[in-house]
């Protein structure tokens, strides 16, 4: 397989012609495949959505913006101000874990907030309570447990 | 340097020449898994959507039982497991919002386009969806006819996506992940076993006790089935229980109006059935009743006929559904008069309701006051 070096790269593997052939043709097939979907999303919102066009784009805005605002620049900022304060053996299983936090609250939310169990008790059996304070110690829990690991791990390996 | 093109095709600039980074690769191995979830939630979705369509190109029948179990559950967990992996896939890309100039061209514009448009479809699919299966509905839309639209726009966006990163995806995924990134994606399949574990018993019986991020557990409820709509949210609790109800069924020969006695008195069949929600929980349960075949041949509905089913519910586009032939043929499509050995309690559909197997939660019409037999169009 030829290699070409570029503004100092590493070598990288180059494709030969007929594998950027193939592998052109994927691509045009996905994106025709992509087009065909968006037009089908457009004609179906077109048949059933229109009157309500403004409540759905405000909603799609929404979650990017609550995203691009609030926990991306949340979980930067954790990054930037508690990552490089703890030990190197602890970074991965803390970023597991503000994950896992995260996405706790992303299932809670509805959990908490949905009026649905007032009127039936089927709904949301779990009280909000017990809901919460899992979501907070399974991933806490499994950081601890990640950081035990590694270090029974490094002095198994000195 | 000039960047290698396909003549009049995509660029495969970064085919060629440039080193995988740290962030391609883990961009790419959770893209991915985020590709792989929402395959597994459109597919899976296409088949509800399509099953809950009076006319549907969807081949679909009786068995087997489990079959509808088994696609909307996969429906919701793989919704629920991409949450975490949407999460960790933006996070990763995230600096790459701001690229600078943030347009280069006509097809960079289009493919930041389709990023924008695949960032807002995913959110927008994930959030409704989980707050749909609470049943929490704080938007001024219909709730399936959005989740459906936006949802070929997900995927679309998604193949418009992938299509335009190919090389470098191609790249990446065959390039091992530096040691000092590995962990992260331990962290990332960790959270999603994590919550896999605690949400999929709602479907899934043995871990139904852990299933506290799930808004149902399969046996939290009247008779041990959990419902989704009560008999006073449907405006049935007077009307339900009393004595006076009669069963009609309308048919090509006759209508036959029937007590409840008189179902009683007909030759009863039971069978272990799951009745398994688009919301995505499912649980199973022993149901007795008559077949409906049996009561649409009263009428003089025979093979080949559908019946559609008619609630004393109303105002809803779930008060009435139909049958279609091949349910029909099978004696597990019963009109139920109850549950575990017991008349069916109000909420689950007393006085009969409808269970056949393989069919949305939503399409086992509870309070049936009315069967109408419905000859299929001759094709000739």
């Amino acid at each position: 397989m030829r290699t070409r070096r570029e503004g100092g790269a590493p070598a990288a593997p180059v494709l030969p012609p007929s594998a950027n052939r193939g592998q052109l043709g994927v691509r045009l097939a996905l994106a025709a495949a992509g087009v065909a979907a968006l037009a089908v999303g457009a004609w179906s919102a077109w048949q059933h959505l229109l009157p309500a066009w403004w409540p759905v784009l405000r909603w799609a805005a929404g979650g990017v913006l609550v995203h691009d605002l609030l926990l991306a620049p949340l979980a930067l900022l954790l990054g930037v101000l508690v990552l490089p304060r703890v030990p190197p053996a602890w970074r991965d299983p803390l970023r597991g874990a503000l994950l896992g936090l995260a996405t706790a609250a992303v299932l809670l939310l509805p959990l908490l907030q949905s009026p649905a169990r007032r009127w039936n008790a089927t709904i949301l059996p779990t009280p909000g309570w017990v809901s919460v304070l899992v979501a907070v110690l399974v991933p806490v829990a499994g950081a601890l447990l990640a950081v035990a690991l590694g270090r029974r791990r490094a002095s198994r390996s000195r | 340097m000039s960047t290698p093109r396909v003549a009049g095709a995509l660029p495969v600039e970064d085919a060629a020449a440039q080193p995988v980074t740290a962030r391609e690769g883990l961009a790419s191995r959770l893209g991915a898994w985020v590709g792989a979830t929402f395959l597994v939630c459109f597919a899976t979705g296409l088949v509800s959507h399509e099953l809950q369509e009076p006319a549907t190109w969807l081949p679909w029948g009786p068995s087997p039982a489990w079959g509808y179990r088994v696609t909307q559950g996969l429906h919701v967990a793989s919704g629920t497991l991409a949450v975490p992996l949407l999460l960790a896939k933006l996070h990763v890309v995230f600096g790459q919002l701001f690229a600078w100039p943030p347009v280069r061209g006509l097809v960079h514009g289009l493919e930041r386009l389709s990023i924008a448009l695949l960032v807002a479809s995913s959110v927008f699919m994930l959030t409704t969806g989980l707050m749909n299966a609470a049943q929490w509905y704080p938007w001024g839309f219909g709730f399936r006819a959005a989740h459906y639209a936006v949802a070929w726009v997900a995927i679309g966006s998604l193949a418009l996506h992938v299509g335009a990163k190919l090389p470098v995806v191609r790249r990446a995924l065959g390039t091992p992940v530096p040691p000092d990134r590995r962990g992260f994606l331990v962290g990332v399949g960790t959270v999603v076993a994590g919550a896999a574990v605690l949400t999929v018993g709602q479907t899934v019986r043995p871990l139904a006790g852990l299933a506290v991020l799930a808004p149902r557990r399969p046996g939290t409820g009247p008779q041990g089935l959990p419902v989704n709509v009560t008999a006073v949210q449907a405006g049935v609790a007077d009307s339900a229980p009393d004595a006076a109800w009669r069963l009609t069924v309308a048919g090509p020969a006759r209508d036959v109006v029937l007590d409840r006695e008189d179902l009683t008195a007909m030759a009863q069949h039971t069978v272990e059935l799951p009745i398994a929600c688009v919301e995505g929980w499912s649980a199973q349960g022993r149901w007795s009743g008559v077949p409906v075949h049996a009561l649409a041949a009263l009428a003089g509905g025979g093979p080949g006929d559908d019946v559609r089913v008619v609630s004393l519910q109303r105002g809803t586009p779930y008060s009435t559904s139909v049958l279609p032939a091949e349910f029909l043929a099978s004696d597990d499509t019963l009109l139920a008069l109850q549950l575990g050995g017991s008349d069916l309690h109000v909420d689950h559909g007393f006085p009969a309701r409808i269970i056949a197997p393989d069919r949305p939660g939503v399409l086992q019409t509870k309070w049936v006051s009315r069967l109408e037999v419905v000859p299929r169009a001759d094709p000739a």
